[in-house]
């Protein structure tokens, strides 16, 4: 059975692109325009691996992780950002037990799809 | 009118010539003399405390004391009395020899007239207060000029010492009347002839008043002199008036109040210097904040579109195997890396305040952007050297994140510069002695004049026809956080040479995080 992955984020284009390229790959994609929705979907069904974008209008992707990792605890979560100090701010908002790893925009789409295909 | 009295002692052992002179000085009406009559010296001085006498006429040959002794003991007992000598007929020479020894006058017995004597009193008496008088205002001079703390000497005009104060004498350590005659240059300033410049010796030439400030180390004092001409009667300059006033405490209080005040001064000019740089740093800071915060912003909605355009392009490249449209969509890839990197230099440049050290393998660290760079620049086709096996394994303390920003910008600077030319890049790596590293980035691209090179750490500063002008302003900043430092050297189209040296060991203590 493919990975079914959760990709949460508000840029339209970009989840149309990545979703092509990850089902190209052999996963099984679910998109959420905004944290609200994500939210809702993460709930409603079970994901491996969840992509969280943090820069979103209504509820952001940290908060959006903390929800998640209250009731789920298996699925791997990735925090996503055009934010390069994404590390640091992970760290500081001591993250690091809640996520499976921070993915920088723009994408290395290889290391993407190593990364998921290891997860 | 009432008839003026004179109370006369006379002292003379011949009662004959006692009562001519009592009748010779009855004689006349202007006067009323009250003669009193002594035989013997002892008599008269024992007369002279209780009597209120005026004036006293003196035989010098007396039975109970001989000639020399008789006038000085009559002065001694009452200095302020008028003394008229009785000589004999064969020795006038003896009564003007009294006169020197200070009586007032001298009559020849046997010869004296009773105008002539009654005359001779009164002489003798107005003589005496003229003199008393004399001496008062002498006295009260000397006193006045001995009182004056201030150093004064009467100098003549071949600089010899005339008089001095108590002042003068106490400090050149000698008793008043020693310093007369001597020369002043000699006894003030320990000298063989006049100082020059010498206000006296001004005084002589030019008549003025002249002041001057002197060190005397001699005294060790410091003293203002001035020295104002002595004039004769005849209005002839007979030399000058020297005063010196003991200024050491005022010069000291000079010294130090001056010093202070260049103290004080260095310490304002100081502080100014420091406030005008914490001034500029501020304006900085807060240019660089207000950059800050736009460059985080661009980078967070630039990075959105970025990352879809390189999917779309990743997407057309899957979808349709042509090459001719292939080279296009390697461009758009390649500029999609250009603009992360530009975006990467604006953040680091804004936000760049300090460095988190952690262990780090500098030789992977360095190899993975060597590889970065040459995946980028692949079409140009520059031969890479890595002369880097020595420090493989090597672990040192860095920031990794800025540490590859660093090799990043110098890389790509070096593939730029060569890429218009059969380019070759060669990175060197090496362990220094003293527990730094050495790397070294090597192009032998178009190199920098010498203008260039001094400008190129400058933010904005670019030779590049697109470029933000901040990737060596970053790494400069990168290094200043590592302590160590970066060298550039370039000749005009025979390539650059950029040198880092890199401390292995950093202090680890986590420092406030810079992004917050």
């Amino acid at each position: 059975m493919p990975k079914q992955i959760l990709i949460v984020d508000d840029d339209k284009e970009l989840t149309a692109e990545i979703t092509e390229i990850l089902e190209g790959e052999g996963f099984d994609i679910d998109v959420a325009c905004d944290g609200l929705k994500g939210a809702q979907m993460a709930k409603a069904a079970h994901y491996d691996v969840i992509f969280l974008d943090i820069k979103m209008p209504g509820i952001n992707g940290i908060e959006l992780l903390r929800e998640i990792k209250q009731y789920n605890h298996t699925s791997k979560v990735f925090l996503v950002s055009g934010n390069p100090f994404l590390e640091k701010l992970a760290a500081q908002e001591n993250l690091t037990g809640l996520i499976a790893g921070l993915i920088s925009k723009p994408f290395d789409i290889e290391d993407l799809i190593t990364r998921l295909k290891s997860a | 009118m009432e008839q003026p009295s004179l109370n006369v002692l006379v002292i003379e052992d011949s009662t004959a010539d006692f009562r001519l002179l009592k009748e010779q000085l009855s004689s006349q009406s202007l006067v009323d003399f009250r003669l009193t009559h002594a035989k013997t010296l002892k008599e008269g001085l024992a007369l002279l405390p209780t009597e209120k006498i005026d004036t006293v006429l003196l035989d010098l040959d007396l039975p109970d004391s001989n000639r020399v002794d008789t006038l000085q003991k009559v002065r001694e007992s009452n200095p302020a009395l008028a003394v008229i000598v009785l000589t004999g007929l064969a020795s006038e020479e003896i009564g003007v020899d009294a006169l020197v020894k200070g009586a007032q006058d001298y009559l020849v017995k046997g010869q004296i007239q009773p105008d002539a004597l009654v005359r001779s009193i009164r002489y003798a008496i107005e003589r005496k207060k003229s003199e008393a008088a004399l001496m008062r205002v002498r006295d009260e001079w000397e006193r006045t000029f001995n009182s004056v703390p201030d150093m004064i000497a009467i100098l003549d005009d071949r600089h010899n010492i005339v008089r001095v104060n108590n002042s003068m004498a106490k400090h050149l350590a000698l008793k008043p009347e020693e310093c007369i005659g001597k020369p002043c240059y000699r006894y003030i300033h320990g000298l063989d002839k006049p100082h020059d410049p010498c206000p006296h010796f001004a005084t002589l030439r030019d008549g003025k008043e002249h002041v001057q400030e002197i060190r005397e180390d001699r005294l060790g004092m410091d003293l203002l002199v001035s020295t104002t001409p002595l004039m004769d009667n005849s209005g002839k300059m007979i030399g000058s008036v020297h005063v010196a006033r003991d200024i050491t405490l005022h010069k000291q209080a000079e010294g130090i109040l001056k010093r202070d005040k260049e103290v004080v001064e260095d310490i304002v000019k100081e502080r100014t210097k420091e406030l005008m740089a914490a001034h500029i740093e501020l304006d900085k800071a807060r240019r660089l904040s207000d950059i800050g915060t736009l460059a985080a912003t661009v980078a967070h909605e630039l990075r959105n579109p970025l990352a879809a355009i390189r999917m779309a392009t990743y997407n057309i490249k899957r979808k349709k195997k042509d090459l001719p449209i292939d080279s296009h969509l390697v461009n758009i890839e390649k500029k999609v890396a250009e603009s992360d990197q530009i975006i990467n230099n604006l953040l680091f440049y804004s936000r760049l305040r300090v460095s988190h050290f952690e262990e780090i393998n500098i030789y992977e660290c360095l190899n993975e952007c060597i590889e970065l760079s040459e995946k980028q620049y692949q079409e140009q086709e520059a031969v890479v050297e890595k002369q880097i096996q020595s420090i493989q394994a090597k672990i040192i303390h860095a920031d990794p994140l800025q540490i590859k920003e660093v090799f990043n910008n110098i890389l790509n600077n070096a593939f730029d510069a060569v890429a218009d030319r059969k380019g070759r890049v060669v990175v060197k790596a090496e362990l220094n002695a003293s527990d730094t590293l050495r790397i070294s980035i090597e192009d032998n691209g178009i190199g920098m004049d010498d203008e260039q090179r001094q400008r190129a750490l400058e933010p904005f500063f670019t030779t590049k026809a697109k470029g933000t002008g901040l990737g060596l302003s970053v790494c400069s900043q990168i290094i200043e956080l590592h302590n160590c430092s970066l060298d550039i050297a370039s000749k005009k189209d025979k390539g650059t040479t950029v040198t880092i040296t890199l401390p292995v060991k950093q202090d680890l203590n986590a420092k406030t995080n810079p992004y917050s």
